[in-house]
């Protein structure tokens, strides 16, 4: 909930596809990998435009890094197949793939110097000597990492560290770089910082990247389109918009938005709505417009954010605040419903129109806001 | 701690001092340690090597040791040792480069297999060398339709440096194992992710990731060797007589201790001389790395 | 070390192969850990500690003549295995740990040299004239007890049912073809009178040893010698993996291939026998008890009792007739075999050997 402050903006920042976007860069077709009875990927597909920054996004073990390393080729898919550029390379050697690859744990040389590490790609590639130069400086410059070329990698900091690891990955122009939670080792505020660098880099060369992380909001702030991975599933690939507002699984719902989930059972259809009967508050709840029969149990899932406190009659249902925090610009509350042993509601409201502890009120959504999931899920 | 409440008029320099007459105690078993097994046998050596029949001062044990046959010796003794750091080298490294990439089971299975022969009595190894080697050895029987055969693999320079190379083993598989286990595999992927073959990654990032346990290596079998003298006698001539077999003679036989403390400085001189040279080159290659880098 | 390399090769006598190497190198090992001084007074009953060099030879000696001579005498016997360096400093020292030696003649000569050693009273060893003991095994500071012989080893197999008679024959490679292997400094002394038997110097005219023509002789035969040995099994292994088809050997080495069924065999005829005794360390602890012990073992009948044991050869001509006949034959020191070898002669050799091992180096690097 600590990164709620955050997405909205950042939705918008990153609405826009990039310019440069040229066509197919990366596609990943039904490709699967398992370990004995682990399913560590299961069946991913995606396509990646060029000039696209992805997101793996997804809790440890969902099967991010095994993906990632797929399509890296350190480790062969059981089935599936991966296209770079139009070219197969499922079953083709790592060297031979020609993409960059940011790691975790920096991987520099520890025996060469920064230039020596930025420039190893280029003297593979048979680069003349003076190119080399030039373009291990312009490459180092663009990371802020003029004058550092002639340190070894362990005098540097870890954030240097990693903005080498970077240089290296992307000075020779491969079409996909991908990076497996390159920030992990850093620190927050470092994070942060790199983050928007990493961003502001890629825009502006148009690269292509796929980017692993656990982190919501790292994947909100940086990436075109997530890929929300889950037990080796991907479970919804889209703009962080979409899986924000229109989530596909109470998973996405939950995992990105921290969403509300209220049981109930479909009642009936308007023209543009759904009625839902709330289970145990028994109000009667306007969503979407969703293609399920009456009488379908369902789940309703609202982000905190997109709940109103209302006139005590005028909601879906009914509730005593327990709790009102102030949080800059918004107040969080926790809503207790009426009836039961009903849920603690989670709201975000605008400051100053939030409601106070012990006060009574109503809750009401819009109905775009409102996403059913069917089925009898667990709060 | 008596001292300490009993003064405590002035407890910091008692503190101090108390810290420093602990620290002497804390490391007076070393230095005596050291004096009493390397300091005063090393200068009781030097003198010895350094007196005559009659107790004056003399060189000449050092002008026997470095003419005639013992000149020959001391050279041959260099060069098995050279050979011998250098084959247990190649082969240690492969060795220990199989053994790295093996499950830790298997690792320490293979390398007992290496350290076993360490343990087996002079005498049963010499069996199973002539066995192995022999004129009618298993290695000439089964290359019995080659031409030339049967190959001498025993009883010359050749026999010797297999037998020293094989006792050298242990040590280099188990150093260079070390030093491999440390190279982060993640580097060799990193360098595959950047394009490079496996060759180029062997050249230019493993290579130079395990020189220093190379050179250590490479250094210990030559230092080994310098003092071996039981293989050499095991499986070489006369013309494999390493300097050691001299120093022993001497001493046992001839009860000639001067001239075997004359060759023993040597050896010693001979021993730091190749420290040295290692460092030598290793600071040489660091520098120059650091001019090519600027 | 010249003795431990002496005293590894009488243990090692009679047991060969692989085994025995095993054997010899934990007993190796275990030289040099002496046992702490004994004096009589301690425990009430009185103890004698002799120097042997332990193994499967200290084992025989143990149950031939040490267990035997404390149930006669009550005297306990503690046994010590020390190289000769630290008992010779011992005994320089004034204390040494042991009272009586075994060891070979050479070392005695050269401990006795040292003044290391007590000079014996013969009266008190009564058994010398009991079992005979020859003159020559008989000196101021030291007793012979025994002998090893140095001989030559052939393989039957390989002459086409000739075999070796004489040291000549061992130098003709053109009638008796194949690979030779002889003794290196590191074994043993330089094998010089071999090399003049074979050029014709009659056995009892060798000494003192025509050095120069011994390495001239030597020389013909260098590049036939494939190796060099060291230590007492190497000759039989060398012959049994076909590796050469004759070899010097320390007499005894080779009773147990035969058994085994290798075609092997000694020609005795040239055979070099060194002798091994007993002498009293200088300024012992318990002198009395060290002659007693002495006198013990000297005796024909301990001789032959311990020759039973190990196939070491007595030096008392009297033991030889209380062995039977196969155990007699077996012996290289069976009186119908003694016209057949030569004593070596330990004052040439003490004054010699340096200066022919280091001339011998010489040779063999050539
Ligand atoms: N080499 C491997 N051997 C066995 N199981 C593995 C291996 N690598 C990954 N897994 C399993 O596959 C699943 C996905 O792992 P991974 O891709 O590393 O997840 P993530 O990167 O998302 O944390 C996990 O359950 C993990 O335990
Ligand atoms: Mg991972």
């Amino acid at each position: 909930m600590a990164e709620f402050g955050v997405i909205t903006p950042s939705v918008a920042v990153v609405g826009g596809k990039p310019a440069t976007a040229t066509g197919k860069a990366l596609s990943v077709v039904a490709l699967r990998k398992t370990y004995g009875d682990i399913v560590a990927v299961d069946e991913a597909s995606m396509e990646i435009a060029a000039g696209e920054f992805v997101t793996f996004l997804g809790s440890s073990g969902s099967g991010k890094t095994t993906t990632l390393m797929m399509i890296a080729g350190f480790c062969e898919p059981d089935s599936g197949t991966i296209t770079v550029g139009g070219r197969d390379v499922t079953r083709l050697a790592p060297q031979k793939r020609n993409l960059g690859f940011v790691f975790q744990q920096y991987l520099l040389f520890p025996h060469m110097t920064v230039h020596d590490n930025v420039a190893f790609p280029l003297t593979l590639r048979g680069v003349p000597k003076d190119e080399i130069r030039r373009r291990v400086g312009e490459t180092l410059e663009i990371a802020g990492l003029s004058g550092f070329g002639g340190r070894k990698p362990r005098e540097l900091s870890g954030g240097q560290q990693q903005r080498v690891a970077l240089c290296r990955a992307l000075v020779y122009r491969p079409p996909v770089i991908l990076m497996d939670e390159p920030l992990g080792a850093l620190d927050k505020k470092l994070r942060d910082q790199l983050q928007v660098e990493i961003k502001t880099i890629q825009q502006e060369l148009g690269l292509t990247v796929i980017y692993v992380t656990h982190d919501q909001e790292e994947a909100l702030v940086m990436s075109d389109r997530i890929a929300v991975m889950r037990n080796g599933l991907v479970e919804q690939f889209d703009t962080p918009r979409e899986l924000f507002e229109r989530p596909k699984t109470p998973f996405v719902a939950d995992f990105l938005g921290a969403a509300n989930f209220l049981p109930g059972r479909i009642e009936q259809h308007t023209d543009e709505h759904t009625l839902v009967r709330l289970d145990r508050s028994g109000g009667l709840l306007k969503a979407r417009r969703h293609d399920l029969a009456s009488g379908t149990p369902v789940k309703v899932a609202v982000q905190p954010g997109r709940l109103r406190a209302c006139a005590i009659d005028d909601g879906f249902c009914s509730g005593t605040v327990e709790t009102a925090t102030y949080v800059g610009t918004l107040v969080r509350a926790g809503v207790r419903i009426d009836g039961g042993d009903a849920p603690l509601l989670r709201l975000e409201v605008p400051a100053g129109r939030g409601p106070v502890a012990g006060e009574r009120v109503g809750i009401t959504a819009d109905p775009d806001d409102v996403n059913l999931f069917a089925g009898e899920q667990e709060g | 701690m008596a001292a300490l409440t009993a003064a405590p008029a002035r407890p910091r320099k008692l503190l101090a001092s108390r810290k420093t007459r602990v620290g002497i105690l804390y490391a007076l078993p070393v230095v005596v340690y050291l004096l009493v097994l390397f300091v005063y046998p090393i200068i009781s050596t030097l003198f010895l090597s350094l007196k005559n029949a009659d107790g004056s001062l003399t060189l000449h044990w050092y002008v026997d040791a470095l003419t005639g046959v013992n000149l020959s010796v001391l050279i041959t003794t260099l060069r098995i040792s050279a050979e011998t750091a250098l084959l247990s080298l190649v082969f240690g490294f492969i060795l220990a480069n199989a053994i790295s990439r093996l499950r830790p089971l298997w690792a320490g299975l293979a390398m007992l297999i290496v350290v076993v022969p360490h343990f087996i009595s002079a005498l049963v190894r010499t069996y199973g060398w002539i066995i192995l080697l022999g004129d009618k050895g298993l290695v000439n029987e089964t290359l019995a339709w080659a031409p030339g055969a049967p190959y001498h693999l025993l009883y010359n320079e050749l026999g010797v440096v297999i037998g020293t190379t094989s006792m050298m083993l242990p040590y280099t598989v188990l150093l260079l194992y070390g030093v491999m286990r440390g190279v982060d595999r993640g580097l060799l992927a990193a360098a595959a992710s950047m394009g490079a073959g496996r060759v180029t990654i062997f050249r230019r990032v493993y290579l130079p990731l395990v020189a220093p346990g190379l050179a250590s290596a490479g250094l210990l079998s030559f230092i080994l060797s310098l003092g071996y003298y039981i293989t050499p006698a095991l499986m070489g001539g006369p013309n494999q007589t390493m300097i050691a077999t001299l120093i022993n003679q001497q001493v046992t036989k001839e009860n000639q201790w001067n001239g075997a403390a004359a060759q023993g400085v040597l050896l010693l001189l001979l021993t730091l001389a190749g420290l040295l040279l290692v460092k030598l080159i290793s600071s040489l290659g660091a520098s120059a790395k650091k001019r090519s880098a600027s | 070390m010249k003795d431990a390399r002496i005293d590894r090769r009488l243990f090692l006598r009679g047991i060969g192969g692989v085994a025995a190497g095993v054997a010899a190198a934990t007993a190796l090992g275990a030289c040099g850990t002496g046992t702490s001084r004994v004096s009589s007074s301690g425990g009430g009953g009185k103890t004698v500690v002799v120097r042997d060099s332990g193994g499967s030879y200290g084992a025989a000696l143990q149950k031939a003549i040490y267990t035997p001579f404390t149930q006669e005498t009550g005297i306990s016997v503690k046994v010590l295995n020390l190289d000769n360096a630290p008992l010779l400093a011992q005994i320089k020292q004034g204390r040494p740990q042991c009272d009586l030696i075994n060891d070979s003649m050479m070392s005695h000569a050269k401990y006795a040299g040292q003044d290391a050693l007590e000079k014996l009273d013969r009266d008190r060893i009564t058994s010398l004239k009991s079992a005979k003991i020859p003159d020559n095994q008989i000196t101021d500071h030291a007793i012979g007890h025994s002998f090893y012989g140095q001989c030559i080893a052939y393989r039957t197999d390989a002459f086409g049912g000739r075999k070796p008679e004489s040291w000549a024959d061992f130098w003709d490679t053109k009638a008796f073809q194949g690979g030779r292997a002889m003794c290196s400094p590191d074994g043993d002394l330089p094998e010089l009178e071999f090399a003049l038997l074979a050029d014709g110097v009659p056995m009892d005219k060798l000494y003192p040893l025509d050095v120069d023509r011994a390495f001239k002789v030597l020389t013909r035969l260098r590049s036939e010698i494939k190796k060099f040995w060291d230590s007492g099994p190497l000759p039989g292994v060398l012959l049994s993996r076909q590796e050469v088809t004759m070899s010097t050997v320390w007499d005894g080495r080779i009773a147990d291939l035969q058994k085994q069924g290798v075609p092997v065999a000694r020609q005795l005829n040239g055979i070099r026998r060194q002798f091994s005794g007993y002498a009293i360390a200088k300024d012992a602890a318990n002198v009395d008890a060290a002659y007693q012990l002495m006198d013990f073992s000297l005796r024909a009948e301990v001789q032959a009792n311990l020759a039973k044991a190990f196939p070491s050869n007595p030096s008392s001509p009297v033991a030889y007739e209380k062995l039977t006949e196969d155990e007699r034959n077996a012996l290289a020191g069976a009186p119908q075999y003694y016209d057949k070898g030569f004593d070596t002669d330990i004052d040439w050799w003490l004054k010699n050997e340096a200066a022919v091992t280091q001339r011998w180096l010489e040779w063999a690097r050539g």
